[in-house]
């Protein structure tokens, strides 16, 4: 438990330290928000028609660009190996460091999305409606980008792979948290109902992920 | 005969070579019968004559998710067993079940085209099956990419088992996303209550489509067989070369 | 609604499975023959597995 938890602070502080790249992830956000107008227009209703769609796909895109980093700085220093050698099991310490990365990655992403949300016309409540479905929904983002970041670690160049494996699994969270963020804006639908979907489906991915992404570690070792 | 005796690649090499040959005449056998059968099939009273374009897109979907299918039983083959064929299973459905998902993508929006007016729509059903061609595509991509082949294996299972677990998940999704954009679907593609007419060609042709897929597959994997032994041999070259 | 009218798609729709299974088989084909050959290139040139050094013994 005590390890855990080291690991945990370690990981937490490498994200924070200038270089860590924890605040690049927002910076990506922040951009791909702002080229949004330029793509569609500066046509306010129709911003504020697709704004919660353009701020997940940036959120989604924006976490899935950080998991390239999740483990390959371990596997460069050779921490990775050693992680494999200690007793504490390989699905709680990457688990772990799942749950650092969504700290550091996530977690930021949730608590900009507001502010970002303002510059696509969608304010107030409704910034904070999206708001909430990304701290709900990136966790998700996080342990199923765990499983493609753990096969590809041992690539060189596993960046583009990554994504490109990765996305379709993330295809329900992106539906779940879009949806979930129109009903509490617009929609006609209950907030309930795909909310409660998209954190079952965080859930199932912290149960799937660091297994899958241990298994993949271990046989990637051999 | 038990299953291990295949794990030997000599065996299994004969095995294949003795089988082929029928496999593929039977398929090519079912699938000129089936045609026919195709060609004489009456119209369906909603979509006309288009309804034929159902006997080789419907099969080609039971074919898309039968090959995922035989991808996670290979991979669990390959992550339980260890047994060194399941790699190679593995390995080829991959090709092949992409080759039938776009097949189904393919005739599907040409029977769209006509019913729909429009070459694609974010129809259920097709979206699933484009995304488990997308799947396809990353399985194959991530084969490509690792040089040693019983590690390539080792990953392809865990993503194929990751993407078995979340196809359901998936199909779900866009099941809902679906009703909650298009309310009701102008057009049903081959729902449960089928007129028997229809429903025996439909059978035929997907019986000697599921031969074709099982002789390209044991084709395929024959293929992988020689082409490890060729590697093989590159090695052994490699190692025999003066001067290493 | 008569065959005439949308023959064009069902040919078509025929047509690009034959296409996209014909590459296939065709890619199987070829990369077998190719694959074959170059095994027989290197028995030619006297390289052998291990598991076949019983059958010809290269000493």
């Amino acid at each position: 438990m005590k390890a855990l938890a080291a690991l945990f602070m370690r990981d937490v502080r490498i994200a924070m330290r200038a270089g860590g790249g924890a605040s690049v992830a927002v910076l990506f956000f922040l951009i791909v928000v702002t080229l949004t107008p330029f793509a569609v227009g500066p046509d306010l209703p129709l911003l504020k028609r697709i704004g919660p769609a353009m701020l997940w796909i940036g959120a989604l895109l924006a976490s899935l660009l950080a998991l390239d980093r999740l483990l390959a700085a371990d596997r460069d220093d050779g921490s990775l190996d050693l992680l494999g050698m200690t007793a504490m099991p390989l699905e709680l310490a990457v688990a772990v460091k799942g749950l650092a990365h969504w700290l550091t990655t996530g977690l930021p992403l949730a608590i900009a999305a507001p502010l970002f949300a303002l510059f696509l016309n969608v304010d107030g409540s409704a910034g904070f409606a999206v708001a909430l479905t990304l701290l709900a929904g990136t966790p998700a983002l996080t342990f199923f980008g765990l499983i493609g970041a753990a096969l590809t670690v041992t690539l060189r160049r596993g960046g583009l792979l990554l994504s490109v494996l990765v996305l379709p699994l993330t295809i329900p969270v992106l539906i779940f948290g879009v949806a979930a963020s129109n009903a509490a804006i617009a929609g006609p639908l209950d907030f309930g109902t795909p909310f409660t979907i998209l954190c079952a489906l965080s859930l199932i991915s912290f149960v799937i992920g660091p297994f899958a992404a241990a298994m993949a570690l271990r046989h990637g070792q051999e | 005969m038990a299953l291990i005796d295949y794990a030997n690649p000599s065996k299994f090499l004969s095995f294949a070579d003795r089988v082929l040959p029928w496999l593929i005449g039977c398929a090519a056998l079912a699938l000129a019968f089936g045609i026919n059968q195709v060609y004489g099939a009456p119209d369906d009273y909603q979509q006309g004559a288009t309804v034929k374009i159902m006997f080789v897109h419907v099969p080609a979907a039971w074919l898309a998710m039968f090959g995922w299918g035989v991808m996670s039983i290979a991979a669990l083959g390959t992550l339980v067993w260890r047994h060194p064929l399941a790699d190679v299973a593995g390995k080829a459905a991959a090709p092949v079940g992409a080759a039938f998902t776009l097949t189904c993508l393919v005739t599907g929006s040409l029977w769209g085209r006509p019913m729909w007016g429009t070459y694609w729509v974010w129809d259920a059903r097709l979206t699933s099956v484009f995304i488990l061609f997308l799947m396809y595509l990353g399985v194959i991509a991530l084969w490509r990419t690792i040089d040693e082949p019983s590690r390539a294996a080792r990953a392809a299972a865990i993503l194929t088992l990751a993407g078995a677990v979340n196809l359901p998940i998936i199909k779900f999704s866009v099941d809902w996303w679906n009703t909650l954009h298009q309310p009701a679907s102008v057009l049903r593609l081959g729902g449960p209550t089928i007129h028997p007419d229809l429903l025996a060609p439909l059978l035929i042709m997907a019986f000697a489509l599921a031969l074709l897929f099982f002789a390209l597959h044991l084709a395929v994997m024959r293929n992988e067989i020689l082409r490890r032994r060729v590697r093989t041999m590159h090695l052994l070259q490699a190692q025999a070369a003066p001067g290493s | 609604m008569n065959l005439a009218s949308h023959a064009d798609f069902i040919v078509a729709a025929y047509g690009a499975a034959a296409a996209i299974l014909g590459v296939l088989i065709l890619w199987v084909m070829f990369d077998y023959r190719a694959l074959r050959r170059t095994l027989a290139e290197f028995e030619d040139e006297g390289v052998t597995r291990r598991s076949d050094h019983t059958a010809r013994s290269p000493l």
